[in-house]
């Protein structure tokens, strides 16, 4: 039950989202061999990592009532109270006084950093907000900053990726994590302890936390990049205070790039290679939308010399798929190419097996892709066809379970009106995943 | 007071080119001593309108560019001026560099060893006329988004150098001729640009950037230059390589390349290796644009060597290590820019090609769209795509093709250069009135922007918020100054600071500097007046540019002049059937023919020190001289 502290947000998740997650506690069996077997070390979430997290938790809440005492003068004990109060509720898992206090904080913890967002941010995100019904304020949407209303201490870099994840130029979970791992480098390589301090100390509230922020408010971050970021504030926390700054800063710019060498590119080679070999000749694979990893997949395997076909269901919202069609052409793979879910149950059947990519793995082992993924993986499984999901471990969340669709989501910021809106991922129960 | 800049930094340097103003006969006769980049827009100077631009998007890192003569007259004006002295810290530079002359082209002046050395990363490029209400940082992430490269920006050292893509580069056109919210002007240049769509995306472009309007510039010339190839070549010659690579091409004839420029750093390599180039907007732009889809091209700008070269040493700044091997590839390419040239000329005719007329009118823009050797390339399908053998193989032959050159030549993927083209209706932008975009470089503009940018609500009418980034804190700075029984047109007008007004005055659609005094009765309409200028009793003065501390006398009725600074005019002047242009700087040659044609107009000429200048240039049409 540690996931309780600290993984269940604490500001306005509703009350029925929290009685599923009592009930399944059952704990995540890694439904997906390919990705489980081939990673080459599981991530531990280790004492101190849990620490950290929650003094990360500590620092929002007491940012939190400072905020709240800094805005309305008359109003700010008040405030204030109810805001402590309600974080340590909270944490004890009573939704009903958590929820109260802080209407539209939709940061997640770690998030919320310490700094005010600009003015600018604010009225951005009331505004495009507003038509979104109460019952579903929880859900995060890229609020897509301009840089202009970037906070000063935001590394050049840095705002060039979050502006290209603010877009979508970049959007899958691990491209955004690379890029923002890269920025980060920029960052440490350019980083000087002022006097007086030691990078132990200073680097983080005052470097790292506001181009987080500003990350974070360009879009909301994804399960991977939390990871990666926890990792690399643990690695910081655990400098002495008397390391030599040069020594600090070579040692996480190591640690970046040993994390980029393991956890992506080496990963990326090793499922690749793993998902290859369950593809057999003759087969027709059906996947869904466009992911790296399946990309990688499939090219891998023609590479080993294998006569497939694959059948691609595109996303009608991102059309990833024609770009994986054309790819996969031009490598000689038959393609079979439909650009929606129509006629989805026809071309299950045709298909021998599925092969998904995932956007992020929950602790009960359900997946979070994009939406769509959910009808393919049920019509697979109805059909008894074997469905195999690709995921990097980086991509794995260990504290929060999900068992639908609206615990942990985006809204898609292009196609979001008063009428109706999009939500970028759909949720897949263990169930319907095969292996 | 000033204060420092809140918002990130973008990490890129700006440039702006304080040039010599040529097109100001009347204000800058004496460029060293009035520079152009002071001249007043709605009562700021000049710079301050690209240099708020900066500001305003983080960007701090601000080199001004000016000839040596200028230095002087500039760096006063940046401690003392005090819409300068306002900007925000830290303070721009100011680079003269000594080879830098009135006359020097926009490329060569990149090309000094001084600019050389104080570019160090990726840069803006902007004129000191340009008055922009677009936020830079639209365009940044235009930029950032669309052009950048991440591997470059993120100083990526995994990826294999030859085969990293390298960022690319931003324009910015503006349209001429809509009316809106300027009027259509005579004689504004124009450039000819041709673009093609960039790859779709399959994201909606977020509300309010740039997207939308961005495309891939293929071709950009001055329409100058293009009317001589018109004429030259009796039609408009088209490479079929374009028609090749590019089906779809929108040609506009009527834009004005307002020289924005985001640049990568290794654009200054590549001015640096091709001498011929000689400015920005014609050679630089052009032949990149070119090269985008010329084949061979880029091997002869150099660009391969430049693209590899600035992957392999990046941030570096180019510093003296290569210069061995540039000066061999000065001698291999030394007449590079020349030899397409003649190649065009020569290998045109010969191939059979397509001329399409562009009709260079003034109605407005043209769009051609070719589409050549249909099914080239086909999408997939809509429904279980049904490729044909026939395109299948043609598309794997095509693949083939592009897999053996880029093998070959690895970096022949030249980085995009994208064009921005400012939408003119406020539906494309989007917005209620599409932001003003333009460069002032004519007296004429110089007046009509200024009349514009005083149209703008002041901060004090409408709120911090929503007031435009150009807008001024008040419309009438120094209300102690205007006397009662007074008409001042506050919703269009502007008054700056300390200006002393009389009664029974009428001031509608104007804009008036600082310390100006306006005497009993005058009547102003659509005049511009810049600093100290006094106005006599009972003038009446239309559509008239009042230069620094001028002296108008009394009963004066002037309509459409542009008076020096300095100079005094003879009570009881009259211009209104002024209908000469006055082009001839040679003062003697004017006084003989005023003496002729205008003999009611008396003229005083000399206030300083014996120098002898045209007192009043009348504008209109040239139907008189």
């Amino acid at each position: 039950m540690s996931a309780e502290g600290t993984g269940a947000p604490p500001s306005g998740a509703p009350a029925l989202q929290e009685k599923p997650q009592t009930t399944t506690t059952t704990p995540a069996p890694a439904k997906t061999p390919a990705a489980a077997s081939s990673t080459p070390e599981a991530p531990k979430l280790t004492a101190a990592q849990q620490k950290a997290k929650a003094k990360a938790e500590k620092a929002a809440r007491r940012a939190q009532v400072k905020e709240a005492k800094a805005a309305p003068v008359v109003a700010a004990p008040v405030a204030a109270g109810k805001g402590k109060g309600g974080g340590k509720q909270d944490a004890a898992s009573s939704g009903g006084g958590g929820s109260q206090p802080q209407k539209p904080s939709h940061h997640r913890p770690s998030m919320s950093g310490g700094r005010r967002p600009s003015v600018v941010a604010a009225t951005i995100l009331k505004e495009t907000r507003s038509s979104i019904p109460e019952c579903f304020r929880h859900v995060p949407m890229a609020k897509r900053v301009p840089t202009s209303a970037a906070h000063k201490d935001v590394h050049p870099a840095v705002l060039a990726v979050g502006q290209q994840m603010a877009t979508f130029a970049i959007k899958d979970s691990i491209a955004r994590l690379e890029a923002t791992l890269l920025a980060f480098r920029r960052v440490i390589e350019s980083y000087e302890t002022p006097k007086g301090n030691s990078l132990s100390r200073h680097f983080v509230p005052h470097v790292l936390n506001p181009q987080i922020e500003y990350l974070t408010e360009c879009r909301p971050m994804c399960f991977a990049m939390g990871n990666a970021i926890r990792l690399l504030k643990t690695q910081v926390n655990k400098f002495d205070i008397d390391t030599p700054e040069d020594e600090a800063k070579e040692g996480l710019l190591e640690t970046i790039d040993l994390f980029i060498r393991e956890r992506i590119s080496l990963a990326e080679f090793v499922i690749a290679r793993n998902a290859a070999r369950l593809i057999n000749d003759g087969d027709v694979v059906l996947t869904y939308g466009r992911h790296r990893l399946v990309e990688k997949t499939f090219l891998r395997a023609k590479e080993n010399g294998k006569t497939f076909g694959v059948s691609i269901i595109d996303d009608p919202y991102d059309n990833g798929g024609q770009a994986l069609a054309k790819t996969l052409h031009a490598a000689g793979i038959r393609v079979f190419y439909s650009p929606n879910l129509g006629g989805l149950r026809a071309n299950v059947e045709r298909a021998s097996n599925v092969l998904l990519g995932a956007e992020a793995i929950f602790a009960n082992g359900s997946l979070q892709a994009p939406a769509g993924t959910a009808d393919v993986a049920m019509v697979a499984t109805n059909v008894n066809k074997k469905v195999v999901a690709l995921c990097e471990t980086i991509n794995f969340d260990r504290e929060r379970v999900a068992v639908d669709s609206l615990t942990y989501n985006e809204i898609d910021p292009g196609r979001n009106t008063a009428e109706s809106f999009r939500l970028m991922f759909d949720n897949t129960r263990d169930r319907y995943i095969s292996g | 007071m000033p204060h420092a800049v809140t918002i990130a930094t973008p990490g890129l340097q700006a440039l702006i080119l304080c040039g010599p103003g040529s097109s100001f006969p009347t204000f800058t006769a004496n460029p060293d001593e009035n520079p152009k980049a002071l001249l007043p827009i709605a009562n700021r100077p000049m710079v301050w309108y690209p240099l708020d631009f900066c500001y305003r998007a983080g960007i701090t890192n601000i080199t001004l560019v000016c000839p040596p003569s200028a230095a002087a007259a500039i760096t006063t004006a940046l401690n003392t001026n005090p819409f300068l002295t306002s900007l925000p810290y830290p303070r721009p530079d100011l680079l003269a560099p000594k080879d830098l002359d009135q006359n020097t082209g926009t490329a060569e002046i990149l090309r000094l060893p001084e600019l050389q050395s104080a570019v160090t990363s990726d840069f803006l490029v902007l004129p000191c006329d340009l008055v922009c209400e677009l936020g830079a940082d639209k365009l940044l992430q235009a930029w950032m988004v669309k052009s950048a490269s991440l591997p470059d920006l993120l100083g990526d050292g995994r990826a294999d150098p030859l085969h990293v893509s390298r960022s690319g580069g931003l324009g910015v056109w503006y349209p001429t001729k809509t009316g809106k919210p300027v009027p259509p002007i005579k004689g504004e240049e124009t450039d000819f640009l041709a673009t093609v769509p960039l790859p779709p995306s399959t994201v909606l472009a977020p509300n309010g950037s740039l997207f939308p309007n961005m495309a891939r510039l293929v071709y950009s010339t001055p329409t100058d230059t293009l009317k001589d190839t018109l004429e030259d070549e009796d039609g408009f010659p088209v490479r079929h390589g374009l028609a090749r690579r590019h089906p779809n091409v929108r040609m506009l004839a009527t834009h004005r390349d307002a020289h924005i420029y985001i640049f990568p750093r290794w654009i200054m390599d590549m001015v640096r290796e091709n001498d011929r180039l000689e400015t920005i907007g014609e050679d630089v732009i052009g032949w990149w644009a070119k090269a985008g889809w010329q084949q061979g091209l880029s091997g002869k700008l150099g660009l391969d060597k430049v693209l590899q070269k600035s992957s392999a040493s990046d941030g570096i700044g180019g510093g003296g290590g290569g210069n061995g091997s540039q000066h061999n590839n000065n001698n291999n390419s030394s007449n590079e820019p020349g030899s397409p040239e003649d190649e065009k000329s020569s290998s045109s005719p010969s191939a059979p090609r397509s001329v399409a007329s562009p009709r260079l009118g003034n109605n407005g823009h043209h769009h051609h769209h070719h589409h050549f050797g249909g099914g080239q390339y086909s999408p997939v399908g809509s429904q279980m795509a049904t490729v044909t053998d026939k395109e299948r193989a043609e598309l794997q032959a095509r693949q083939k093709e592009s897999l053996a050159r880029s093998s070959t030549n690895p970096s022949s993927t030249v980085p995009p250069m994208l064009a921005y083209v400012h939408p003119s209706t406020p539906a494309e932008a989007g917005a209620a009135a599409p932001p003003l975009i333009r460069r002032v470089d004519t007296a004429q503009l110089l007046l009509q922007i200024s009349l514009q940018l005083a149209k703008l609500p002041s901060v004090e009418e409408t709120g911090e918020a929503a007031a435009s980034p150009l807008a001024h804190a008040r419309k009438v700075a120094y209300p102690e100054g205007v006397k009662a029984r007074t008409t001042i047109t506050k919703q269009d007008s502007l008054v700056a600071d300390n200006v002393t007004v009389q009664e029974k005055t009428s001031i509608k659609e104007c804009v008036i500097g600082a310390n100006c005094q306006i005497n009993e009765g005058a009547k102003l309409f659509q005049c511009l007046l810049m600093d100290g200028v006094v106005v006599g009793k009972n003038c009446k003065l239309t559509k008239c540019i009042l230069g620094k501390r001028s002296e108008i006398g009394e009963g004066c009725t002037l309509v459409d002049c542009e008076v020096q600074e300095n100079l005094l005019v003879e009570p009881k002047s009259e211009s209104s059937f002024l209908s000469c242009y006055l082009q001839s700087t040679d003062w003697r040659a004017i006084l003989d023919e005023r003496t002729f044609i205008l003999t009611t107009v008396t003229w005083i000429s000399r206030r300083k020190r014996g120098k002898v200048h045209v007192l009043v240039r009348s504008r209109g049409d040239r139907a008189g001289s």
